[in-house]
């Protein structure tokens, strides 16, 4: 029994050393993971802060000018709008009734692509 | 048998001694490694793969005051080099040498030496980095650095400034808020395995970089590329020495555009010389000539000593004053005091001085601040020359009214006209308008707020009606806006040659004036030193202030009815 108990006793702390060890691996390939994805994040916001500043360089005003001008392109300033009435009241449009076409029997077996009047101003 | 059984134990343990005598030394060197020598190979060890590494800060960004960025910082690679680990330093002086642009006898002399780390070129463009890499060497490395660009190249150079290599501010806004645009330094305690590869696990110590503060100006990006382009325009055209431009709003002292010529990329400026560098606004001082009669006029305005209905007779042309002859550049006659003002004369503008007396004509100049720096917020500006009174000649009644024997730089003349333009306050020139963090979050604001008032709003409302009249009907009609009113004055004076006489073929030519006339929104100062052939302030300058004027206004209409969208 002691001899069993002894072996029990080896045998979980020998389990336990290697869970230790098994741990701290993991954590060091996890470091790895890290370190490599803090550098892709870093090279990423790099590249976009470059690219941001490319757009900027391309709004630049002096660049913007050189470019209308090389293409004979001229810019008017925004008018101003006015709304003025015109004076003429609007009457109320009747809508003419649909034309009917001649009934017979079989009306309903031929189909029918009559046009309809469009409504006219009085 | 018994022999036979004596010796083999005696064999027995001798190699049992042997074991024994193994073990001991093996057990004593344990011993001596564990206990004796640890804290030595500790630290030993500690040194191979921990070390404290500087965390640089990001430098602040600098926007215009609708938040279109001005100067940023972007990471690029550097270029170091391991010495003892660089096997074949010739060949790899050669081939550096061919990419990198540089010497090498330069490149193989750092490689020579006996140091552990050496920087063979800081900063590198994209092309250099890929060049670099394609290479291969063993003992070379690339690390990232801030490095500073303007993405507007020349636009507002003067005003920014540049950094160093070590992304210091030598010039400008760069040099002048260096403290809050820098940042501080953080560190971490880095933790590196047999390979290199760090072990963020392991990091004991960090303390993260604080990054710069961003500087947002007063500076708006439009108005200054209008007053860059225009001023460019006249100082090829006149073939003149340099110019000079400030646009301000005359309510608050902001500063809207500062332009000057010769100018400079920053993004380059170490070709660059002194001559395209400095900041002639502010470092600059010069005579200013008939531009300095509005502080005459306006003196004895407030001090109701003369009235627009007042006549002066302009002596018609030459007048002999205190031993010295005195001319205008036209004869005239009688002339009102408007007149005066409108048409330039010298000889009236001295009449009315002299009904002023010293004292207060001095008094007046000091307090529209001439003779003492203005403190905008940019470095190395200059107070001008301003006699004290009791240094005054019998000559100099004669002489400064009309802006003669007295030194002034555009920055003072600017903020001299804003107080006739805004009623009568004096504001202190500004061109930083906030500092925030890197969040947005406010760090400290620069609200405009009057020194003192000058002149009474009587006097500012009379003044900018002659000075509208200069405009509308006197020598400065060539700086009449086509859709707007303006009022201003012109100014060509003669420069001093280096044997003390005045030039007849030097002048400052210049234009200082305002628009709207009835509510004047901006106030747009413009010097031309030294143009060719025609130097008249009412050809060379005026025609400047009036497209500069022309543009702004309309663009600040366009923004103010909310057509433009400002950048957020």
């Amino acid at each position: 029994m002691k001899i069993i108990k002894f072996y029990i006793t080896i045998a979980i702390m020998v389990i336990t050393a290697l869970l230790y060890v098994h741990q701290h691996i993991e954590i060091l390939k996890v470091n790895y993971v890290l370190d490599r994805n803090e550098k892709e994040v870093a090279q990423l916001l790099d590249q976009n802060r470059a690219l941001v500043y490319n757009i900027e360089k391309l709004e630049d005003p002096y660049l913007l000018e050189a470019k209308l001008k090389s293409n004979n392109v001229v810019l008017a300033m925004p008018a101003k709008c006015q709304i003025i009435g015109s004076g003429v009241v609007k009457k109320e449009v009747k809508v003419a009734s649909q034309v009917e076409g001649r009934k017979s029997f079989f009306d309903f077996l031929i189909p029918k692509a009559l046009a309809k009047e469009k409504p006219t101003r009085q | 048998m018994q022999t036979a059984s004596v010796c083999s134990k005696s064999r027995i343990y001798k190699v049992f001694l042997f074991f024994v005598i193994i073990f001991v030394l093996f057990t004593s060197r344990l011993v001596y490694i564990q206990f004796i020598s640890s804290q030595l190979l500790a630290k030993k060890a500690n040194r191979q793969y921990s070390y404290p590494l500087v965390l640089s800060p990001k430098r602040g960004d600098i926007y215009d005051n609708n938040m279109r960025r001005l100067a940023c910082s972007l990471r690029v690679e550097s270029l170091y080099a391991i010495p003892p680990y660089v096997k074949d330093k010739n060949e790899t002086a050669s081939a550096l040498s061919a990419i990198l642009k540089l010497d090498r006898r330069l490149i193989l002399e750092r490689l020579n030496r006996k140091k552990s780390f050496i920087w063979v070129k800081r900063k590198l463009s994209d092309a250099e980095v890929e060049k670099i890499k394609s290479l291969d060497i063993e003992g070379l490395g690339l690390l990232k650095e801030y490095k500073r660009f303007y993405p507007n190249a020349a636009l507002a150079s003067h005003v920014l400034g540049f950094v160093d290599i070590d992304n210091q501010g030598l010039e400008g806004l760069e040099l002048f808020y260096d403290g809050y645009l820098k940042g501080e330094n953080g560190w971490k305690q880095v933790v590196r395995d047999a390979k290199g590869r760090e072990l963020v696990s392991k990091e004991k110590r960090v303390l993260p970089p604080q990054n710069g503060y961003n500087l947002i100006l007063t500076i708006d990006e439009i108005i200054q590329h209008i007053t860059e382009t225009t001023l460019d325009d006249a100082w090829r055209k006149s073939r003149a020495k340099s110019a000079m431009a400030i646009v301000m709003d005359p309510k608050s002292g902001r500063i809207l555009a500062l332009a000057n010529r010769p100018t400079f990329n920053p993004n380059f400026f170490g070709n660059v010389n002194s001559e395209q560098r400095r900041d002639r606004a502010i470092t600059d001082y010069f005579e200013p000539g008939s531009a300095f009669k509005i502080v005459t006029a306006s003196a004895a305005l407030n001090e109701q000593l003369v009235r627009f209905g007042d006549v002066f007779f302009c002596e018609n042309g030459s007048w002999k004053i205190s031993g010295h002859m005195l001319h205008d550049h036209q004869p005239h006659g009688n002339l009102t005091f408007k007149e005066v003002i409108e048409k330039s004369s010298n000889i009236g503008t001295v009449k009315v001085a002299l009904r002023l007396k010293e004292k207060a004509l001095y008094e007046y100049i000091e307090k529209f601040k001439f003779g003492t720096p203005t403190g905008v917020d940019l470095p190395g500006e200059v107070s001008g020359i301003l006699r004290p009174l009791a240094q005054w000649s019998k000559f100099s009644i004669s002489s400064i009214p009309m802006g003669q024997e007295i030194g002034v730089t555009a920055m003072q003349m600017t903020a001299a006209l804003s107080i006739i333009a805004n009623g009568g306050l004096y504001y202190h020139p500004t061109i930083a308008k906030e500092i925030q963090d890197e969040k947005g979050q406010l760090i400290k604001s620069f609200e405009p707020a009057p020194s003192e008032r000058v002149i009474s709003e009587e006097t500012a409302a009379k003044m900018r009606q002659i000075l509208q009249g200069v405009v509308d009907s006197g020598t400065g009609k060539m700086a009449k806006p086509k859709s707007y009113t303006a009022g201003g004055k012109t100014g060509t004076a003669q420069k001093i040659e280096p044997s003390g006489v005045y030039s007849h073929s030097k002048f400052m030519a210049s234009f200082i004036g305002f628009a709207p006339a009835e509510d004047p929104q901006i106030v747009i100062c413009v010097f031309i030193d030294e143009p060719r052939s025609i130097y008249y302030g009412g050809v060379v300058a005026a025609p400047v202030f009036k497209d500069i004027a022309e543009e702004s206004l309309k663009y600040l209409e366009l923004e103010k009815n909310g057509i433009l969208e400002a950048k957020k």
